[in-house]
């Protein structure tokens, strides 16, 4: 996507409108072997442009899946028409965005590509270490992906152009699952996933991780199959990194997304307000932490809004949303980059991008030595939250600890609970970051997003038997 | 270009650069969609969107491509990687496509787009909501009309044009008295037109009044074992559970499924009776051709509570030489029972109706838990009030075999046809 068919269609943008041009390009890889069988070698590349137009107070929007000088002025001319369409019923205007500062940004373009063959071969490496040296397994499966996005955007207010850039982001995954049988012949599973920004290449080129990973969870699974159902209830619990991190995203990040606020979510009662115990805090990162990049480092967003942090909790205190350019204006708060669309038919939501709660002082084995009775949980399967708060995770992985020790491992469970009411549970806060960034975030669109924190200490409930 | 033309040079220019097999399929659709967000009518959207999806087989080795790009330069360059994709592969004799056919068109549109009148009915929706359950808050209400056609050709003279309309409405609301909020809640349909107000469709007033006395809620205290009815939109969370965990290629392919070796064995209760039939009457716009060609016929999964099919694809049917599911959609019937929802409740001692599950992927055995959301505690054949913060946890297998009750209504939504479900020995936990 080299081309830039967008400037020289500035002309014919609505010089009393917001106008957003976007040519967007997804490709994803995708290499799935199941017990030695390729299931899925497939690759997806979606192109195209869109057009969103803010006037009068609404927005008009069209996509096409072409990128070429037509294509921008076909969907120009159908965001225009609807936004017209729409203002006109719904007696709205006047309405204009504040200023914005003007921005370019240009990423770096691979000067490599990868070839799918990369993928099979590393997913048949993995394959065929598992299924030579663990002969016990009911299944085995092996899942390679490399996803890449590229951006190219032209912003422009009443006339104005605030945003030129051209972003590439890429990220890559192998996602190992295995199954076993228990002594009651009832099949159990565990699966782990490393991942890393950029190309395949990276994960690739470090192939003893991949198969330190593969040998830890083989050792899991085996803990697992013996394992025990936890009992049910509101236990002490010390969450590992995996589901501190989506912790941050479920039952924290979407209840301040400020359109989720605006709906009446938990949060639009609590600005300024006390909602976790004060050693907690937690920040949406655009590109850098402590010094170094996280997973998905996003400079400008699909607004054209350059990316800075989102402080969300300071010291247990709720400090701000999470907005797009109009959520902002309506909060009197500064947008910090977090309107995202996935693909180019898509118009930008407000989206998180790297969600973490950041750690505290404690040591692993101080925290666990410190619960008579209770649960280390370590991986995490699916989460979902609500408007009011109330969260669920799936813990795929977790021991039992009883009189400080780590006692036997347990099977699948749910922990639950009311967002900022666990939170101010929280008294103990590991000294160590764990980021993880493998599935994507849904609400009406998908969206990849980094997600991390630190061990942490809490009162949780617990499903069971 | 035409749809098929396209898809008919992608076959040649795949056979010409040594595919032995190969099979395409051309999406092209236009989508207008109004967004409601908090409240407001804030966006319409018009997408168009094209996409080629190729698959090639090389030397019994397979590659899949998917491109938006249509002109024939791109065609013949995403030609050349998937063949590469396929010879980089691992052969595999289960790989296939569907046999020579006649050419068949679907059509399944019964009606043009008319931009106003959707425009009034999404107004009229929110005008609706605001009057009878003026709690409700909205936090997104999304209506569109999607007009589709779908084109699927292979290299043995297969041929099937899909062409289909429809109009789709999804909204997701609480209910908000200013102090208290309740959980998200949300409901979706399908149309083929615009007769009647969207209030009047499927279970979305029954949704609405439901969460807004949802309102109050109080949590549960201890745990017991009791009877969970499930509402249609949780069953159809769990049928697609049930469906992923016991039928489907991987677990049975991999021999993982406790169902395995369960074919024509009781798996159910003898009233339960699950269908994939997108041929029913009340199903919109409903699978025809099949991802790997054939023409969709409904199956029965279980039939007076025995494992009549798996779901399998014709690629999982050829790895175990089990019979290939008529379909590959989700457009799950369920047979209605004879017991009426307010009989239900007053049979029973102690439990609770939910409205929507929010749990993880069941564990290989079936073993679920999660939270039971828009729930509502039964005490002695009476509803007694809502509740927040509860946990359900069972096992999928188990559960199917004990079924209280069936409702004598059936809840149609344009994706499936459910009734209510009554499953006794369910552990119901609160704080």
């Amino acid at each position: 996507m080299t081309e830039n068919y967008l400037t020289s269609s500035k002309v014919l943008i609505n010089n009393s409108a917001s106008t957003i041009l976007r040519a967007h390009r997804n490709t994803q890889r995708n290499v799935v072997i199941r017990s030695g069988s390729l299931i899925t070698n497939s690759t997806n590349t979606t192109t195209g442009v869109s057009a969103r137009v803010y006037d009068n107070g609404v927005y008009g929007f069209s996509s096409d899946a072409e990128y070429s000088t037509e294509s921008v002025m076909k969907v120009l001319s159908a965001a225009n028409a609807n936004a017209v369409f729409l203002s006109a019923r719904t007696g709205l205007t006047g309405h204009k965005f504040p200023p914005i500062s003007k921005y370019e940004f240009y990423s770096d373009i691979p000067s490599v590509t990868t070839n799918q063959h990369e993928l099979i071969e590393l997913s048949q490496a993995a394959d065929a270490y598992i299924s030579s040296k663990y002969k016990n397994l009911t299944s085995r499966t092996v899942r390679a992906f490399e996803g890449t996005t590229q951006r190219r955007l032209l912003c422009s207010d009443y006339g104005e152009v605030f945003a030129n850039t051209h972003t590439v982001l890429s990220r890559s995954n192998m996602l190992i699952s295995l199954v076993a049988t228990t002594s009651l012949g009832l099949p159990v599973s565990l699966y782990d996933a490393i991942s890393c920004e950029g190309l395949f290449e990276n994960l690739s080129n470090n192939l003893s991780a991949l198969y330190k990973m593969i040998d830890n969870l083989y050792e899991s699974l085996m803990q697992k199959r013996e394992g025990v159902y936890p009992d049910a209830g509101v236990k002490t619990c010390i969450l590992g990194s995996s589901l501190s991190g989506i912790l941050a995203h479920e039952a924290v990040g979407h209840t301040v997304e400020a359109d989720m606020v605006l709906s009446g979510s938990v949060a639009s009662n609590c600005l300024n307000a006390q909602v976790a115990s004060p050693i907690v805090n937690l920040v949406d990162f655009a590109h850098t932490a402590f010094g170094v990049p996280v997973p998905l480092p996003l400079y400008v967003d699909d607004e054209g809004t350059p990316a800075q942090d989102a402080v969300i909790i300071k010291d247990g205190i709720l400090t701000g949303y999470m907005h797009n350019r109009a959520s902002a204006e309506h909060f009197g708060a500064v947008p910090c980059g977090n309107a995202r669309a996935y693909d180019f038919s898509d118009e930008p939501l407000i989206r998180m991008r790297n969600t973490a709660i950041l750690p505290g002082r404690d040591k692993l084995a101080d925290m666990i030595a410190s619960i008579d009775d209770g649960y280390y949980l370590i991986k995490a399967g699916n989460g979902q939250a609500d408007t009011t708060g109330e969260f669920m995770f799936g813990v795929n992985m977790g021991y039992e600890i009883k009189h400080g020790r780590i006692g036997r491992a347990i099977l699948n469970t749910t922990i639950s609970g009311v967002a900022f009411d666990m939170l101010k549970t929280i008294d103990m806060l590991g000294d160590t970051i764990g980021w993880t960034s493998v599935g994507y975030c849904g609400k009406k669109q998908p969206m990849p997003v980094g997600m991390g924190g630190p061990a942490l200490r809490c009162r949780v409930m617990i499903g069971g038997r | 270009m035409t749809n098929t033309d396209i898809g008919r040079t992608a076959l040649n220019l795949l056979q010409s650069k040594g595919a032995d097999k190969a099979q395409c399929v051309v999406t092209a659709s236009r989508k207008d969609e109004f967004n409601v967000e908090s409240g407001k009518l804030s966006l319409l959207r018009t997408t168009f969107d094209r996409k080629l999806s190729m698959t090639a087989f090389v030397n019994g080795k397979k590659g899949s491509i998917t491109t938006t790009a249509m002109d024939t330069a791109s065609i013949s360059s995403f030609c050349d990687e998937c063949i590469i994709s396929a010879l980089s592969g691992v052969s595999d004799e289960a790989y296939d496509i569907a046999p020579a056919a006649d050419e068949r068109i679907f059509f399944q549109q019964s009606s043009e787009f008319d931009v106003e009148a959707l425009f009034f009915r999404i107004r009229e929706f929110l005008d609706d909501v605001n009057h009878e359950f003026p709690l409700i808050k909205f936090d997104q209400v999304i209506c569109a009309y999607e007009l589709k056609e779908e084109v699927y050709q292979n290299t043995n003279g297969t041929h099937y044009t899909v062409r289909s309309g429809c109009y789709s409405l999804d909204a997701m609301f609480s209910a908000n008295d200013g102090k208290h909020s309740t959980s998200f809640n949300y409901d979706a349909i399908l149309c083929n037109d615009l007769s009647k107000p969207f209030i009047e469709h499927g279970t979305i007033r029954n949704t609405l009044r439901n969460t807004v006395s949802m309102l109050y809620p109080r949590p549960l205290t201890g745990k017991f074992i009791g009877t969970l009815i499930m509402q249609p939109t949780c069953l159809e969370s769990f049928l697609h559970m049930i469906v992923s965990s016991f039928t489907s290629d991987s677990v049975i392919i991999d021999g993982t499924s406790p169902w395995r070796y369960k074919l024509n064995e009781k798996v159910a209760d003898k009233g339960f009776n699950l269908s994939v039939a997108p041929y029913h009457e009340g199903i919109i716009c409903g699978e025809r051709v099949t991802e790997y060609g054939f023409i969709a016929e409904d199956y029965d999964i279980i039939k007076d509570g025995i494992l009549e099919n798996f779901s399998l694809s014709y690629y999982g049917s050829n790895k175990t030489g089990l019979k290939r599911a008529g379909t590959t959609g989700s457009s799950y019937v369920v047979k209605k029972g004879n017991t009426p929802f307010s009989n239900i409740i007053a049979g029973i001692d102690r439990g609770i109706i939910v409205g929507r599950f929010s749990g993880d992927a069941p564990a290989a055995s079936g073993d679920f838990s999660g939270i039971a959301k828009s729930s509502f505690l039964i005490e002695n054949g009476q509803i007694v009030c809502p509740l927040t913060e509860t946990m359900i946890s069972g096992n999928l297998s188990d559960m199917l075999c004990n079924i209280r009750a069936i409702s004598n209504e059936e809840y149609l939504n344009g994706y499936t046809s459910i009734p209510c479900i009554a499953f006794d020995g369910i552990v119901i936990s609160g704080k």
